[in-house]
């Protein structure tokens, strides 16, 4: 509640304060109390942008955009606050069986779609299910929602709290209508329910806007609304954020250190994306056990991080960072190219990596992978390894570089989801809720090194002197309902100095 | 117990860190045995860890060439302390009144009973009591000090009010204290007292039953300070639970409003001027 009530405070403090505006309109008074009003207008880097949370692929690379734009107009049942409390949104209260396999979950009531219907638990039961994971499945009954599980859900307030588990209405047009602080406008335009063999929505503008919900449950937004770029080049956000045409930007890596020079307010999330190596299975299952270890002690992750990343970046050894497991600081990926060059010399030449190169294939686009692929063929040539880094996708590559963007608050999901995108076996652990278990599996994969992460990436977000309070979740959670804008005649007294990065840490 | 490797990695507060101790050498037990008593098991580490929702706690055991680990979580909303309001408290200041004339003390006095609010400013040489009368602050008595003017070259001089004697106010110098009426011209009435300088001002919170220390850092007057609060059980030893910046050095911390506020006088170095703040506290970040 802590965000609902930060609103409804803040909206009855300044109707209590409104008789004395008048007297003591010093500006560092106005300055430091929330304003309704203003545009705010928001540069994202993804090339498309989808708010339909049934066409999400789960670690996309567009995944976080796509969240924090479904954010503005849809609502969860829960919230995490950032100091571990769960928090009422559209679910009022909720209970569990000892077994943690069936859950209950009362709705909050008079709550409207911004179209005005109310909403209903049967709505919100055909929003969420699409959207469950294997094993879950959701059921309306009377104004309550029923979670059952085949297996122990400990986590299902984590994954209720996360990723692209928002509740919405699909209106008769097709277009998705949501509960929260923000509506779309011409929602139709951007806005697409699946097809059957759709995989992801296509963008028909590069422009979108949502203006506030009046009538939204939890309180109307301070902005009267947000206008929102997409695809726009890094360099190009950079600027319009510093001549004052954005208020807030997507930043990538590369153009941080940049911001940070000509003193841009910069923040920065924990890291979220893990950029990672796979082997595929197509090499002869003797050597290839023999050559992946070779190639994971030639990696110098502390390079990749350091100078290649501008240390904008962490070393990664594991495959969930460290924020979200508690225990990634237990996997050591050190570099060892002694051992590498042992371990390749014992290796006949006419093993991939000897004689013919190992084909890397970058599935992640952007400069960064294209890099990092460079970064990796430098390793191995070190450690005697020939790697060619593959310009187009050609299928046909015995190695990929991926990235990995975490979607879920459920450490256990997540791993889960990784997996299977990734092609891994299931875990034959049970309870992947459970640390010793999920432990268990994250290390068997990591030792099979079939997976190889390189480092983790935060994301980052330029901020302009007019935003106040900014106060997103580590976990990249922006909560811009709660944001709002200082007119520009009242900057002078109250402009914040640099907004250090939040870091890493919940 | 001495082989335990014992790693709070920011995770909980201290106090917290060495409950948990106990308690995680009661679970490794049960999983383990008794890891003290057997001394091929030892060292083992304990690292604690933060995630969005829990704590993580993991236990490295040394066993032969081999490590085990285990693991136990904490949800977060379960510590006390995360929990606990005063770490989700938050320091406001509302500006009440700034002017250049040097202002040693001041003491807001919300309004009771259909009166007006008051705002009660001891100077270097008069007590000056305005009430607000139609959203505009209005002199209302302004009461010379008599033989107690400050003469020194940084004067000090604190307010103190009770809301059981709302038409009196003592003032306390270094050495003297006066009694001041407020609803008239009287003169102080002064005698000798040794009353230590004040530190600070307890402050409740509205958020629960708490009273908490409202100081200031105490720097250098040349620089900016800051509001901190602190447990009011033990001021002096307490790290700050919560901050709050300020333009200025801190002058003086009172309050006229039964500790649900407290007024705080800051000289503004960027102005010059003396600016009053009613200092609240509020619950959330």
């Amino acid at each position: 509640m802590r965000f609902i009530a930060s609103r409804w405070r803040a909206a009855s403090k300044l109707l209590a304060l409104l008789p004395a505006l008048g007297v003591f309109a010093f500006a560092s008074f106005a300055s430091t109390k929330p304003r309704y009003g203003g545009t705010l207008r928001l540069e994202l880097l993804a090339p498309s942008v989808s708010l339909d949370p049934r066409t999400w692929r789960p670690g996309s690379r567009d995944f976080g955009a796509n969240e924090r734009l479904a954010a503005l107009v849809f609502d969860r049942l829960v919230s995490l606050d950032n100091f571990g409390r769960f928090t009422p949104q559209l679910a009022t209260e909720w209970s569990h069986e000892g077994s943690f396999k069936r859950w209950q979950f009362v709705l909050r009531g008079n709550v409207r779609f911004s179209d005005g219907t109310l909403l209903t638990a049967n709505d919100a039961a055909n929003a969420l299910a699409p959207l469950m994971p294997d094993g879950l499945k959701v059921s309306a009954s009377g104004s309550s929602l029923i979670f059952q599980s085949t297996d122990s859900r400990p986590d299902l307030l984590e994954l209720l709290a996360s990723g692209g588990l928002f509740v919405y209405r699909v209106a008769p047009d097709g277009s998705l209508v949501g509960t929260g602080a923000f509506k779309q406008e011409d929602s139709t335009k951007n806005v697409k329910a699946p097809t059957p063999d759709a995989g992801t929505a296509q963008p028909t503008a590069q422009k979108l806007r949502f203006t506030a919900n009046d009538s939204c449950w939890a309180g109307r937004p301070f902005l009267n609304a947000i206008e929102v770029s997409y695809g726009v080049p890094p360099l190009r956000a950079l600027f319009d954020l510093q001549v004052g045409r954005a208020e807030l930007v997507e930043l990538s890596p590369d153009v941080v250190r940049r911001a940070t020079q000509s003193n841009t307010r910069v923040w920065a999330s924990a890291p979220l994306t893990i950029y990672a190596l796979r082997f595929d299975d197509s090499l002869p299952a003797d050597s290839s056990k023999k050559l992946r270890e070779a190639f994971s002690l030639s990696l110098d992750r502390s390079t990749m991080a350091g100078v290649l990343l501008q240390k904008q970046a962490e070393p990664a050894a594991a495959l969930l960072p460290q924020w979200l497991s508690g225990y990634a600081f237990l996997f050591k990926a050190e570099m060892d190219l002694e051992r590498a060059r042992d371990l390749r010399a014992s290796l006949p030449l006419s093993v991939a990596g000897g004689t013919s190169p190992l084909r890397l294939q970058s599935d992640a686009s952007g400069d960064l992978a294209r890099l990092l692929a460079e970064r990796v063929a430098v390793n191995a040539r070190q450690a005697s390894l020939t790697v060619q880094p593959l310009s187009k996708t050609t299928g046909a590559a015995e190695l990929h570089l991926f990235a990995w963007r975490i979607e879920s608050l459920s450490a256990g999901q997540e791993l889960r989801n990784i997996a299977r995108e990734q092609r891994l076996e299931d875990s034959k652990e049970g309870n992947l809720a459970d640390p010793d278990q999920r432990y268990a599996w994250e290390r068997k994969i990591l030792e099979d090194r079939k997976l190889m992460p390189l480092v983790a990436v935060p994301d980052y977000v330029g901020i302009g002197l007019t935003v106040r309070d900014w106060q997103p979740s580590p976990w990249g959670e922006w909560r811009i309902a709660d944001v709002w804008l200082e007119p520009a005649s009242l900057q002078k007294n109250s402009a914040p100095v640099h907004a250090a990065p939040t870091g890493a840490r919940p | 117990m001495n082989c335990i490797n014992w790693n709070n990695r920011g995770a909980v507060t201290e106090a917290n860190s060495q409950q948990w101790k106990g308690a995680f050498l009661d679970e490794l037990q049960a999983k383990q045995g008794d890891p003290s008593a057997n001394a091929s098991r030892c060292p083992v580490s304990i690292f604690l860890e933060r995630t969005p929702a829990e704590i993580v706690l993991t236990a490295e055991v040394e066993n032969g060439n081999d490590q085990q680990h285990l693991f136990a979580c904490v949800s977060r909303a379960g510590i006390p302390a995360e929990t606990n309001s005063s770490r989700s408290l938050r320091l406001e200041k509302e500006i009440l009144w700034q002017q250049s004339d040097r202002v040693l003390d001041a003491i807001f006095v919300r309004a009771e009973n259909g009166g007006n609010d008051r705002l009660i400013l001891l100077q270097k040489e008069a007590l000056v009591v305005q009430e607000k009368q139609s959203g505009v602050w209005k002199v209302a008595l302004s009461k010379p000090l008599g033989e107690a003017v400050v003469t020194r070259r940084a004067p000090r001089g604190e307010l103190s009010f009770s809301l059981d004697q709302p038409n009196m106010v003592k003032i306390s110098f270094g050495g003297k204290s006066c009694q001041a009426a407020l609803n008239d011209a009287s003169a102080l009435n002064c005698q000798t007292d040794s009353e230590p300088a004040r530190t600070g001002m307890l402050l409740a919170s509205t958020c629960d039953s708490r009273v908490w220390w409202l100081r200031g850092d105490d720097g250098d007057s040349t620089m900016p300070d800051r509001f901190e609060l602190v447990n009011s059980a033990a001021p002096q030893s307490q790290p700050p639970i919560a901050e709050l910046p300020t333009p200025g050095p801190i002058l003086s911390i009172s309050s006229g409003e039964a500790l649900r506020a407290d007024t705080a006088v800051v000289f503004n170095l960027a102005t010059g001027n003396y600016e009053i703040y009613r200092i609240a506290l509020a619950c959330g970040q």
